[in-house]
């Protein structure tokens, strides 16, 4: 108990020592951080959580069970993708540095999306070939 | 603002009655077992990241006790190009850690006690602090900063929040944690099954592990050169003007005029005169040829042939002791990186070049025509382009 305590001490004294950095060197752009520090946790919480929700609820009524392990990995490589992808394509730097952002990103996008879905479909036909998993032999019996 | 009280008042009433609640998450994958394994890969992925970044500020603001090697020379190529990567490799890691306590965030009641309420709090600092890094992070590298507030300054500051978070978060999660890693990811078939049964807890382990691989290998490319074809979404391709990428055009720095002017001339100073050196005078020096990368702050690197006067040639003809260093000063009229220090462990390395020449060319304008500062295992935004002057630190 005691190591935690100071492990929690510790801890909080960086979390302090960040916040009195921000105060001393930015004390006017303190808004726009916050805002900065919000609004990633409110897509986050929002929105992309929300959708992943949704996304596993329909895959679960339109896949059959065998697929929802592949298919998460599968989600997990696409959503990767597209999120890697974004600053990619959004930056309005393109054209003004030599050498930033000189990769065609659509087609990035395109292989990453291809693999994901190769990937997924490779675990699932390796995982027909074996014996039924625990899960699906008494998915039915609970 | 009474008014307002009162309808955050009663949404959040509606919330309670009938808003998703903890339990109505039943996926196996809401789980501590799974929160523990991906927390501890994220937990190391943001402490490699913290240590990387801790580095690349102290090479930038170096106090009295740092002391960063000379050698060797990709030392900051491999410790710059981890931080990003870490970071990448972060952004899956922590969007399924979330996923599997995502149910927390409804727990009912909201807050049972001041206690309780802290660790909410402490919980929703640490979540925010995580997403501000990599969010501001991989926005830095493609060069977008929609923010209005100074980067490396709140990057960093931020950074102390977010390791600070996650150590907090440990000791008041150790028991749990200890629980989750020590308990099989499977529950033993005589175990009670839980309500709504899925894919093996597995899937998930397998899901993230292969996310972060791949956002790893998508990107690293950018400094790792037998990468650069796989890499489809590296910010860089490591190419640019006579190989080499660049980060600060001539034009942005707005010193094309003063650069190409044939009155140009490097001011040299130090305890025992002055120097002022045309590009011919610098030329009619003895050159040297050396290896060096140049490794940026966002994490690309590029190795390249450089070829100029040592800066330990220049030190001695002024004068300087054993011990100086220096300090480049560029025609730049302004920005962060229009001077830099050359800590005196550089200045005396025999590859530390004022560069007149790159892969076998004059240096491009964009490259800091007429000739740049390069040295081994230094960040790029200190290797200073368009030298103007050289001076000997006291």
């Amino acid at each position: 108990m005691r190591l935690r305590v100071a492990i929690g001490v510790l801890g909080v004294l960086a979390i302090g020592f960040g916040a009195v950095l921000i105060l001393l060197q930015e004390p006017g752009r303190i808004p726009r951080i916050l805002v900065w520090l919000a609004g990633p946790l409110a897509v986050h919480d929002g929105l992309l959580a929300p959708a992943t929700l949704g996304l596993a609820w329909l895959g679960r009524r339109v896949l059959p069970r065998r697929v929802w392990g592949p298919a998460v990995v599968g989600l997990a490589l696409a959503g990767t993708t597209v999120l890697l992808a974004l600053p990619l394509l959004l930056s309005p730097a393109e054209g003004m540095v030599p050498g930033l952002l000189d990769r065609n990103y659509p087609r990035g996008v395109v292989i990453g999306l291809l693999a994901a879905a190769l990937i997924t479909g490779l675990l699932a036909t390796l995982g027909r070939g074996r014996r039924p998993s625990r899960e699906a032999e008494s998915g039915d019996g609970d | 603002m009474g008014a307002s009280v009162t309808a955050v008042e009663r949404l959040l009433a509606t919330l309670d009655e009938k808003g998703p609640r903890e339990g109505d998450f039943p996926s196996r994958w809401h789980d501590e077992r799974l929160a523990a394994r991906v927390g501890l890969a994220l937990g190391i992925c943001f402490g490699v990241c913290f240590v990387t970044g801790l580095l690349s500020h102290l090479i930038q603001h170096p106090g009295g006790w740092f002391v960063w090697p000379v050698h060797p020379a990709w030392l900051y190529r491999v410790t710059q190009g981890v931080h990003v990567l870490t970071g990448i490799a972060a952004i899956p890691l922590l969007l399924i850690k979330l996923w599997t306590v995502y149910p927390r965030l409804y727990a009912v009641p909201r807050v049972r006690s001041a206690l309780h309420g802290l660790e909410r709090l402490s919980v929703a600092v640490l979540v925010s602090a995580a997403l501000f890094q990599l969010v501001t992070g991989l926005q830095n590298i493609v060069h977008w900063y929609p923010w209005g507030f100074s980067f490396p300054r709140v990057h960093y500051a931020v950074a102390w929040v977010a390791i600070g978070s996650v150590v907090l978060h440990i000791a008041v999660k150790l028991p749990a944690i200890r629980r989750g890693l020590t308990s099989p990811a499977e529950e033993a078939p005589a175990e009670p099954r839980p309500r709504a049964d899925g894919p093996s807890r597995r899937w998930l382990l397998a899901a993230a592990a292969a996310a972060s691989l791949g956002a790893v290998l998508a990107t690293a490319g950018q400094t790792v050169p037998w990468l650069r074809r796989a890499s489809v979404l590296a910010v860089r391709t490591g190419r640019g003007p006579q190989g080499v990428p660049v980060n600060k055009t001539a034009a942005a720095a707005g010193v094309r005029r003063r650069a190409t002017d044939p009155g140009w001339r490097l001011a040299v100073t130090g305890p025992g005169g002055s120097l002022s050196l045309s590009l011919a005078a610098l030329e009619a020096m003895p050159q040297h040829v050396v290896e060096l990368p140049i490794a940026c702050v966002e994490g690309w690197s590029a190795s390249a042939s450089w070829r100029g006067v040592r800066v330990r040639d220049l030190a001695e003809a002024v004068g300087a002791a054993p011990d100086a260093s220096m300090r480049f000063t560029s025609l730049q009229t302004g920005g962060l990186y229009r001077v830099s220090e050359l800590p005196a462990r550089h200045v005396r390395a025999p590859e530390s070049l004022v560069a007149l020449q790159v892969n076998g060319e004059p240096l491009n304008l964009d490259h800091g025509y007429p000739c740049r500062l390069i040295a081994p295992s230094r960040p790029g935004v200190l290797q200073t382009k368009w030298l103007s002057q050289i001076e000997v630190l006291p």
